[in-house]
């Protein structure tokens, strides 16, 4: 059940994305929730659910933008793998550090999405990749983070801790 | 170390990394058709982000007339009522007369295309997820006759080609995006160069490979040049912002501002031959 519900959700996430979330432009850059969702699952449940999720959501982003199948679900995997990494060395309840965490992951992750896509042929722009885009995401996703982490977290206390 | 991490894991995951890699390269923007389940997938989509993109339309409508409610509140209830509808109805009346205007600009467009092209009227319905391309999806498909490699154009100019399709929807890569490269010239020099998509600023383009003696001056207007039979010839792309010389010396390149307003794309047209 859990898993339907978290996968319905994800496509709500996935429509938002495509649909009203352009119109939330900032700096250049629209969030990217898909990513959030990633990071926020790997924080709260760790490395094999940062996999998981980041798979799972990848390949969804893949199927939909119909380029590349598999560079979201790679870089979203190994994003929640790293992520999954620090997750039961940081206190959840300290609002700050999942924020700071966010911003390194989203820097991570399109770091790796610039590196993987230049060796497997997309164009890529890597001094222009930085300014136009990477960093305009993280500090992006830093501001709204605290907004999309303290209902992510209660909702991870009250559904998600103690019912595996 | 997390259990996650037992011996042997790391050559499974490098080897996960590299076959994902491969499938990745093999499926990049310039395979012909989309694979069965993508196609599933976005035939399930496209109805639903039709739906919101409506929705997202209509609450614009419902703020128009929340703001009038509250106006006219402190007049009287019936007064308040009333020119709610009016508003409502003012405002409807303006978004069609406004669509009429586009449609009209659109079938100008129409028009004025060169025989042997055909087009297929199509709404955006929505955009990339990712902030790396600039692509939309519009609500025409393989039912609708379109195919990849298809140009599409609005009133203003050259949006892009369809670049995958299912049977109801299809994702349309901007000429914004730097894999859409175009071939264009300039207007009145007839001066050759290719038109792609440029990191900053954003929403410009640039054209580049232009001749060093080539005659380039700002303002002047870039056209599509028609070479490789994608693009219809002299389809408005942009203007000249500002003149460059490339990193090499010997070539020269030019910032093109678009004649299309990519963050407001409703109606455009698919061409086909």
């Amino acid at each position: 059940m859990r898993i339907f519900i978290f996968s319905a959700f994800v496509l709500l996430n996935l429509i938002l994305q495509a649909t009203i979330l352009p119109a939330f432009t900032f700096g250049g850059v629209k969030p990217d929730l898909l990513l959030i969702i990633v990071v926020f699952a790997a924080l709260l449940k760790g490395t094999v659910t940062g996999v998981k999720v980041g798979f799972f959501v990848g390949l969804v982003q893949d199927i939909l933008s119909g380029k590349f199948i598999g560079l979201f679900m790679l870089t979203k995997m190994l994003t929640g793998l790293c992520v999954g990494l620090v997750e039961s060395k940081i206190f959840k309840e300290n609002y700050l550090v999942p924020i700071v965490i966010l911003f390194l992951a989203t820097i991570l992750h399109e770091f790796l999405f610039m590196f993987f896509g230049d060796l497997i042929g997309r164009t890529a722009y890597w001094a222009q990749g930085w300014t136009s885009v990477v960093l305009p995401l993280a500090i992006y996703h830093a501001c709204i983070g605290p907004f999309l982490y303290v209902p992510a977290y209660k909702v991870y206390v009250k559904w998600w801790r103690n019912k595996d | 170390m997390p259990r996650f991490w037992g011996k042997g894991k790391w050559a499974l995951l490098l080897a996960a990394v590299i076959i994902v890699l491969l499938i990745a390269r093999g499926t990049g923007t310039e395979r012909a058709s989309l694979s069965p389940v993508e196609i599933l997938f976005r035939n399930m989509l496209a109805p639903l982000e039709s739906g919101a993109t409506a929705v997202l339309g209509s609450t614009r409508t419902l703020g128009d007339y929340l703001q009038g409610y509250r106006d006219l509140v402190q007049e009287n209830k019936e007064l308040k009522k009333e020119a709610a509808r009016l508003n409502e109805e003012v405002n409807a009346l303006t978004e069609a007369q406004l669509e009429n205007v586009r449609l009209r600009q659109l079938l100008n467009m129409q028009e004025s295309l060169k025989q042997g092209w055909q087009s297929i009227p199509a709404k955006v319905i929505g955009r990339d997820t990712s902030n790396w391309y600039h692509s939309v999806t519009i609500n025409r498909g393989t039912d609708d006759g379109l195919e990849k490699g298809m140009a599409v154009i609005n009133q203003d100019g050259l949006v892009g080609q369809v670049i995958s399709v299912s049977r109801n929807s299809a994702e349309v890569l901007l000429i914004l995006d730097k894999d859409g490269a175009v071939g264009c010239l300039v207007q009145l020099s007839r001066t050759p160069g290719v038109v792609e998509g440029v990191d900053r600023p954003r929403s410009f383009l640039r054209m580049i490979h232009v001749p060093q003696d080539a005659e380039l001056k700002e303002n002047q207007v870039v056209v599509t040049s028609g070479l490789g039979g994608v693009f219809p010839s002299g389809l408005r792309v942009g203007y000249v912002v500002s003149i460059t010389v490339e990193p090499n010396g010997l070539m020269k390149q030019a910032l093109v501002s678009p004649f299309v307003d990519f963050d407001r794309l409703e109606e455009v047209l698919v061409l086909k031959r």
